[in-house]
């Protein structure tokens, strides 16, 4: 088995399977074994059964005086042999066994008893009384199925022996047969064994052993190991020469071919030749087993050697630990990592050897798992070594022995100290990136709402410059003229001019009126909020043909002047929205208030806007309002309104101290 | 009395009310506080005012007006530039009798003032 495939060495795991098959028992072989046994109780059973029935004058090999007790006892064995081959589980069994096993060892010591005149005379007459021998048979027997399973306390089981010591037995009776002489006369007169109940009695001794193959005496026939298949393969045909060539020789003997004083030396010289063929062939078996073993050991002996060499020079640790968490393997990698010799780590827990860190629970956690679910896990840890931190990246896989069963776990870690490390760094990085992104952003709200702050204040100034100065003097303008116009002569060309002039200055005052609505709204100033936002959407229908539904608080609103002002500018941003992308025909404008913010929403029944538009930067308009809600501690929602239409909805808290005022 | 913050503009409308007979102006105020202040001093028949003022404004001074009964019996007439419906509603609100536009109806003005100084306030 081994020769075959020897020789390639590098397959170190094939050779251990090998190595551990010869260890074991095949089931099919056994199989063979119990079938043999059933064959010698069912043969047993026939002889007896033939015999019992009456006809066993018409088999020659039956012939033979066979006393009635010998037949019942035959039959017994060979029932209790059968029953013991079948499966013992189920109680019945167990105890129709145990009658039988009991029934024959009773025949046996009855048969014992009668032999013994002296003791118990004419105990059995005639057709009951048997020949002693049969006692015996009958006596082991049933010892052996009663104690069949049992064993002694040093693994032997005696049932063994006392089959094999039946077999022992009836070889005399046939061997007396096959020679013509009659061996057992001597021992009690005018009786003897018949042939086939011998050879009845040898079967079931036989099929005693082969029921039971993994017994300790049969597993040195029936085991792979080469002492057993050496015996399987000379015994039975050196037994069977042995017999053929004594008997030849006896035969010879008899027929006068030479003197009966030459049978010795002749029957000497055969068995010696016999004798030296036997031990020449179980040396040659023997050394071919050796040689076998010897490039098995070479073959392992490389794949260690590699298996060594691998694990020596690669860098990565490698642990193997066993079921109970200790170290059995660690290669220089891993001993350097611990800064340990092999002596101080081999044998003691990793979480001794790790002294003071933390995850020893965690690492105990993980094993367990490998070892229950047979899974390799990939696990990243830090560990405090004297040489510093340094973070593996851990694969543990289940350790399995050559019958699948779990060992331990077996450990290779790569350390991954500067990926993470990079990784930290990157990480690091990111967010003081963020920090600094969002630094930069609330910089950049401030200073827009001081610029708007700024604009607002510049835009306030010219709106008063335009009112007190120019407008003033355009108001006085008209006035002056009102005054004129009468006195202008009365002829068309005058009277044309008239009203070209008086339309020149209404334009005039008007446009300046308009640019000064719109740099400051004077209602907001005048009136507040409320009174701004009827101004602005008064002049937005007038403007967009767009109907204006407006929904203000019945109660006065009184907030900080600045806040007026960015509502107001948000809405004028959000109604020229409608007007420039909604294609809209009907507008709400909802202004509500609370105790702590104030909300502004505009509805419009227009096409929408497409989400990707909602979020875009391109769109500034919509871009503004957010930047200045934010800045303000407020929020814009943009959502789809009833209708298809666009719902843009401001919240701003009444209360927002701005903590850190742009300071330029 | 007159409320106007700016000269250019009082002085002309002044100089216009010289010439009607019988009414006489009794000063020139250009903020809130200081037209309250002359007010309280010196009761007035006609009280015209400009809405938009340097301090304070018009309707705030009428809103003060509308709720001291002095006053109930003075005539308010608001001249100014910010003509919108929705200013004129409000003045009416707090008892504005006239509302003119003072670019073009200043003519109308004087005429309403004519008309008073020949046929008596009432």
């Amino acid at each position: 088995m081994l020769n075959d495939e020897a020789g390639l060495g590098s397959d170190g795991s094939r050779l251990l399977r090998e190595l551990s098959t010869m260890r074991n028992d095949s089931p099919g072989a056994m199989r063979h074994y119990r079938a043999g046994a059933v064959a010698c109780a069912l043969l047993t059973t026939l002889i007896a059964l033939v015999w019992l029935a009456g006809s066993h004058s018409l088999i020659p090999a039956l012939q033979g005086a066979w006393p009635i007790t010998a037949g019942v006892g035959i039959l017994l064995s060979g029932l209790g042999l059968g029953l013991q081959c079948l499966s013992m589980k189920h109680a019945a069994t167990r105890t129709t066994v145990a009658i039988a096993a009991a029934a024959t060892l009773l025949l046996g010591l009855l048969i014992l008893l009668d032999s013994m005149p002296a003791l118990a005379p004419g105990l059995l007459s005639g057709p009951w009384s048997a020949h002693p021998l049969l006692g015996f048979d009958f006596v082991f027997a049933g010892l052996a199925l009663l104690l069949y399973d049992r064993r002694t306390r040093g693994g032997h089981h005696l049932s063994e022996y006392l089959a094999a010591a039946l077999v022992g037995l009836n070889a005399v009776p046939l061997l007396s047969a096959l020679y013509g002489v009659d061996l057992l006369r001597g021992l009690v007169d005018a009786q003897t064994v018949a042939p086939s109940a011998a050879l009845a009695m040898f079967v079931v001794g036989m099929g005693l052993l082969l029921a039971r193959p993994t017994h300790f005496l049969m597993t040195v026939l029936t085991s792979n190991a080469p002492g057993a298949r050496m015996l399987r393969q000379t015994l039975p045909q050196t037994l069977l020469l042995l017999l053929a060539l004594n008997w030849l020789l006896d035969v010879g003997a008899l027929r006068g071919l030479y003197p009966k004083n030459m049978l010795a030396p002749l029957q000497t010289l055969a068995n010696s030749v016999l004798l030296l063929l036997l031990f020449w062939r179980a040396a040659r078996m023997v050394n071919l087993e050796y040689e076998a073993r010897l490039q098995t050991a070479a073959d392992l002996s490389e794949a260690m050697s590699l298996l060594v060499a691998v694990s020596d020079n690669t860098a990565d640790p490698i642990f193997v630990k066993n079921r109970d968490g200790l170290l059995v393997f660690a290669n220089p990698a891993a001993l350097k990592m611990l800064g340990k010799s092999r002596a101080q780590a081999i044998h003691r827990s990793l979480k001794d050897l790790f002294s003071g860190v933390g995850n020893g629970d965690q690492s105990e956690l993980e094993d367990s798992r490998v070892m229950e679910e047979k899974i390799s896990v990939t696990v990243e840890h830090s560990l405090q070594l004297p040489q510093g931190t340094a973070t593996y990246a851990t694969t543990k896989s289940p350790w399995l022995g050559p019958n699948g069963a779990v060992m331990g776990v077996i450990a290779i870690s790569t350390d991954i100290s500067r990926r993470k490390q990079a990784e930290d760094a990157l990480r690091a990085r990111e967010l003081r990136l963020e920090e600094t992104v969002s630094q930069r952003t609330a910089t950049l709200r401030r200073l827009a709402d001081h610029l708007e702050t700024v604009r607002e204040e510049e835009k306030r100034a010219i709106a008063r410059e335009l009112h007190d100065d120019m407008g003033a003097s355009l108001t006085s303008l008209s006035m002056h003229m009102e005054g004129a116009y009468p006195l202008l002569p009365g002829d068309p060309k005058w009277t044309e001019r008239k009203a070209k002039m008086q339309t020149l200055l209404r334009s005039l005052v008007t446009t300046t009126r308009r640019i000064q609505t719109e740099l400051r709204p004077t209602m907001l100033d005048l009136f507040g909020i409320k009174a701004a936002i009827h101004e602005l959407t008064d002049d937005f229908r007038q403007r967009s043909d767009i109907a204006c539904e407006v929904s203000l608080p019945d109660e006065d609103i009184a907030i900080d002047h600045k806040l007026e002002i960015t509502v107001y500018r948000m809405l004028q941003e959000m109604l020229n929205n409608v007007v420039k992308h909604a294609h809209a025909s009907q507008v709400d404008v909802i202004l509500d208030i609370d105790e702590d913010r104030i909300a502004l929403t505009v509805r419009d029944n227009g096409i929408g806007m497409p989400p990707e538009r909602r979020d875009s930067p391109a769109t500034y308009g919509l871009r503004g309002l957010k930047e200045r809600a934010a800045f303000l501690g407020g929020a814009v929602s943009v959502a789809a309104g009833r209708n298809g239409g666009t719902a843009v909805s401001v919240q701003l808290p009444l209360a927002h101290d701005e903590k850190n005022p742009v300071g330029l | 009395m007159l409320v106007e913050d700016s000269h250019i503009i009082s002085d002309l409308i002044s100089e216009n009310l010289a010439r009607i007979p019988k009414l006489a102006l009794l000063g020139i105020a250009e903020t809130e506080s200081e037209a309250l202040a002359m007010l309280h001093a010196q009761p007035c028949d006609v009280l015209i005012l400009d809405i938009q003022l340097r301090q304070g404004n018009g309707i705030n001074l009428l809103r003060v007006l509308s709720g001291d009964p002095t006053y109930a019996r003075t005539i308010k007439i608001v001249l100014s530039n910010h003509v919108s419906g929705t200013y004129r509603r409000i003045c009416e609100q707090y008892g504005v009798q006239f509302f003119f536009d003072k670019t073009s109806e200043f003519p109308q003005l004087q005429r309403l003032l004519s008309r008073f100084s020949e046929n008596g306030i009432d």
